[in-house]
C-alpha cells in the first residue's frame, strides 16, 4: 500500500514537472509579450522622448490631453471617427445579414452551394493586398472603359472621384469580408436539431420563416461573438486603405485603424510612440464597455434557444 | 448529414440571384487581373477590357520573365552599423517568405496546441486559469499596442529579425486554441493511459499517442496559418521591414515607381505570382480548409 502511495506520489511529481516544463515558454513569452506589452503600451501613454538622455521620462497626461484634444479638434479625426463608425455599422449591418443568408443557402444544399461556398471563401485564399490591387485598377481603368464603350463619353474611376471613393472602398470591404464569417455560420447551423427543422416543415413553415424563426436563434451564440469581438473593430479596421494608398490616403478617407497603423509604420524614431501609445489607451477604454455593453444587450434581448 | 432542400422558394430564387452576381463579380475581377498581366502596356492603354492582342502565343508571357529576372525591393539594412540601400530580388523574397509563413505557421500551430492539451489532459487547477485567459483576451479589446511591442523587440534586439517575428509567434492565445482545448477534450484518456502503463514517460505520450490524434486538426490550422501569414504584408512590413516577403513586395510593386514595373501589367504579374502557390494549396486542401471549423474541433 504504502509502495503503491509512494509510486503515485512520484508520477505525480514526473507529471508536475513535464507541466511546468512544457508550459514554462509559452507562459514567459505571455508574460513578457502580452502582459508586459500592454502595460508597457499604458506607461508609454503617460511618457516622452527625452532627446537629452535618449529615453522615455514622464509626462503625465500631456499625451492623452493632446490625443483629446487633437480628437476634437482636428479634421482628420472628425473623419476618422464618422468613418469608423460608418464602416463598422455597414460591415456589422450588411456584412453579417448577407452572411447569415448566404450560410442559409449553403446549410441547406440549394443548387450550386458548393461552387458559391468556395467562391465566397476566395477572399481569404487570395492575399487582401492582391484583392485591392486588382480591384483598385478595375474600378478605375476597366469601369471608365465600359462608360466610355456605353455612352461615348469619359468617366471618371471611382476612386479618382471624391464622390464615390469611400463608397468603392466600403463596398470593396463588405464584399471581399464575407469567407470566414459563411463558414462559421454554417457549421453552427449545421448543430441545429433536423427534429426541429423537420416539426417546422411539417408545420408548413416557410424557408424564411424557418430562417427568421429557427435558423437565427439557433446560430444566435455564434452571431454574439461575432458582433462581440466586432466592437473593436470601431477602432482597427483599416477598410484596406494602407492596401488602396500606402500612406498616402486623403484625411477624408481616414480610419482610427488606418490612422494607428500608418502612424506606427510612419514613424522610423521611437519618439511619437507615446502620442500612438495614447490614442491605444484611449480608444481600449471605449471599446471594452462599449464590447461588454454590446455583448450584453445581445444576450438580453436576443432570441432564447430554449 | 441534412438532406438537400428539395422545395424552391421565392426566398431561395433571389438568394440565388445574389450569389450568382457575387460570383460572377468575383470571377470577372480574378480573370480581368489575369487577362491584364499577359497584356503589354501598349497593348493595355488601347484595350483595357479585351482579350491581349494577337495569338495566345504572341500575348506578353514576357511580363513573367521580366518580373521573375527583375522585380526586387528597395530596403535598408544596417550593414556593419551602417544603413545600406539593398535590394532585395525575387528568391530572397521567397527564403523570407518560407521563413516568415513556414516557421511562422508551425510555432503559432504547435503553441496552442500543446498548450491546450496540457489544459485539456491534465488535472492541475492552472489548466482553466489558461483556458479562462484565453477566452478574456479574446473578448477584451486592446489596441494599439505595436509602439510598444516594437520598442520591447528593439530592447531585446529582435526588432526585423525572423527570431523576433517567431517570438510573437510563439503564443497560445486565439481562437485556435479553445479548437484544440475541444478536440482533445474529446479524445478519450484511456489511450494515454494505455501508454503509461506500457512505461511511455509524459513527453512520449504527448508527442507519440496524444498529438497524433489530433493531426488531422493540426494539419488544417497548420494550412490557415500558412495561408494566413503568406498573404500577409502588414505584420512583415512593420516588424521585419528589411526581410520582405513576396506579398509585401507585391505591396511595394503597387506603389512603386522602378522604370519597367510600374505598370498596370506588370503589378498583375506580381498579384498572379502570389496567389499561384495559395491556390495550389487551397485546391489540394479545399476539403481540409473548408471543414466546419468549430469550438469542438474540426467536423469531418
Amino acid at each position: 500500500m504504502v509502495k503503491k502511495s509512494v509510486a503515485f506520489a512520484k508520477r505525480n511529481r514526473k507529471k508536475l514537472l513535464f507541466y511546468c516544463a512544457v508550459l514554462a515558454l509559452p507562459i514567459l513569452q505571455f508574460c513578457v509579450f502580452y502582459i508586459g506589452v500592454n502595460l508597457n503600451s499604458v506607461l508609454l501613454a503617460f511618457r516622452r522622448y527625452d532627446f537629452g538622455t535618449g529615453g522615455f521620462v514622464w509626462a503625465g497626461f500631456d499625451n492623452l490631453e493632446q490625443a483629446c484634444r487633437d480628437l476634437i479638434e482636428l479634421d482628420m479625426f472628425r473623419s476618422s471617427t464618422k468613418n469608423s463608425i460608418i464602416v463598422f455599422l455597414f460591415t456589422q449591418l450588411f456584412g453579417i445579414s448577407f452572411a447569415l443568408i448566404f450560410s442559409y443557402f449553403i446549410y441547406k444544399k440549394m443548387t450550386g452551394s458548393g461552387f458559391f461556398k468556395v467562391i465566397l471563401f476566395m477572399p481569404q485564399i487570395v492575399s487582401s493586398v492582391v484583392m485591392v490591387i486588382i480591384y483598385k485598377y478595375f474600378v478605375e481603368r476597366a469601369y471608365s472603359a465600359v462608360v466610355e464603350m456605353l455612352t461615348g463619353n469619359t468617366a471618371e474611376g471611382l476612386l479618382a472621384s471624391p464622390d464615390t471613393r469611400f463608397g468603392t472602398i466600403l463596398f470593396f470591404t463588405i464584399w471581399a469580408g464575407f469567407g470566414t464569417q459563411v463558414l462559421m455560420y454554417t457549421s453552427a447551423m449545421g448543430g441545429i436539431s433536423e427534429s426541429v427543422v423537420d416539426a417546422a416543415r411539417i408545420d408548413g413553415a416557410s424557408p424564411l420563416r424557418e430562417f427568421w424563426n429557427i435558423t437565427i436563434p439557433g446560430v444566435w451564440s455564434t452571431l454574439v461573438t461575432f458582433v462581440t469581438v466586432g466592437v473593436a473593430h470601431i477602432f482597427t479596421n483599416q477598410m484596406n486603405l494602407y492596401s488602396f494608398y500606402g500612406t498616402q490616403a486623403d484625411y477624408d478617407l481616414y480610419t482610427f485603424g488606418y490612422f494607428l497603423y500608418k502612424s506606427v509604420q510612419e514613424t522610423k524614431s521611437m519618439t511619437n510612440y507615446p502620442y500612438i501609445a495614447s490614442f491605444g489607451l484611449i480608444f481600449t477604454v471605449i471599446a471594452v464597455p462599449l464590447t461588454f455593453a454590446v455583448k450584453w444587450l445581445f444576450e438580453r434581448f436576443g432570441p432564447k434557444t430554449d | 448529414m441534412r438532406r438537400k432542400e428539395k422545395g424552391i422558394s421565392v426566398f431561395f430564387i433571389v438568394v440565388f440571384a445574389v450569389l450568382v452576381l457575387y460570383a460572377l463579380s468575383m470571377l470577372l475581377l480574378l480573370f480581368w487581373g489575369v487577362n491584364t498581366s499577359l497584356k503589354t502596356q501598349n497593348d493595355f492603354r488601347k484595350n483595357v477590357l479585351g482579350l491581349p492582342s494577337g495569338a495566345p502565343w504572341n500575348w506578353a508571357w514576357d511580363n513573367y520573365v521580366y518580373i521573375l529576372r527583375y522585380f526586387y525591393v528597395p530596403v535598408k539594412r544596417e550593414i556593419d552599423g551602417i544603413t545600406t540601400p539593398v535590394n532585395v530580388g525575387i528568391l530572397e523574397q521567397v527564403f523570407n517568405t518560407l521563413m516568415y509563413a513556414g516557421i511562422g505557421s508551425l510555432i503559432a500551430t504547435l503553441v496552442p496546441c500543446i498548450v491546450s492539451y496540457m489544459a485539456a489532459k491534465f488535472d492541475f487547477r492552472f489548466g482553466k486559469i489558461l483556458v479562462a485567459t484565453v477566452i478574456v483576451t479574446l473578448v477584451i479589446p486592446i489596441i494599439g499596442s505595436q509602439p510598444s511591442e516594437i520598442q520591447l523587440l528593439r530592447s531585446l534586439s529582435l526588432y526585423d529579425s525572423f527570431l523576433g517575428a517567431w517570438v510573437l509567434k510563439f503564443n497560445f492565445l486565439g481562437m485556435y486554441f479553445l479548437v484544440f482545448y475541444g478536440t482533445f477534450r474529446g479524445v478519450s484518456k484511456e489511450y494515454a493511459e494505455a501508454a503509461y502503463i506500457d512505461g511511455a514517460s509524459e513527453l512520449t505520450v504527448m508527442l507519440r499517442v496524444m498529438i497524433p490524434l489530433v493531426k488531422v486538426t493540426l494539419m488544417t490550422v497548420i494550412c490557415i496559418k500558412f495561408i494566413e501569414f503568406w498573404n500577409d504584408y502588414q505584420v512583415p512590413l512593420l516588424y521585419l521591414p528589411s526581410h520582405p516577403t513576396l506579398a509585401y513586395g507585391v505591396f511595394s510593386l503597387s506603389t512603386s515607381s522602378i522604370q519597367g514595373m510600374n505598370t498596370v501589367p506588370m503589378r498583375m504579374v506580381a498579384c498572379v505570382i502570389v496567389v499561384i502557390p495559395v491556390l495550389v494549396l487551397f485546391v489540394v486542401f479545399r476539403d481540409r480548409l473548408m471543414g466546419n471549423v468549430s469550438m469542438g474541433g474540426i467536423k469531418e
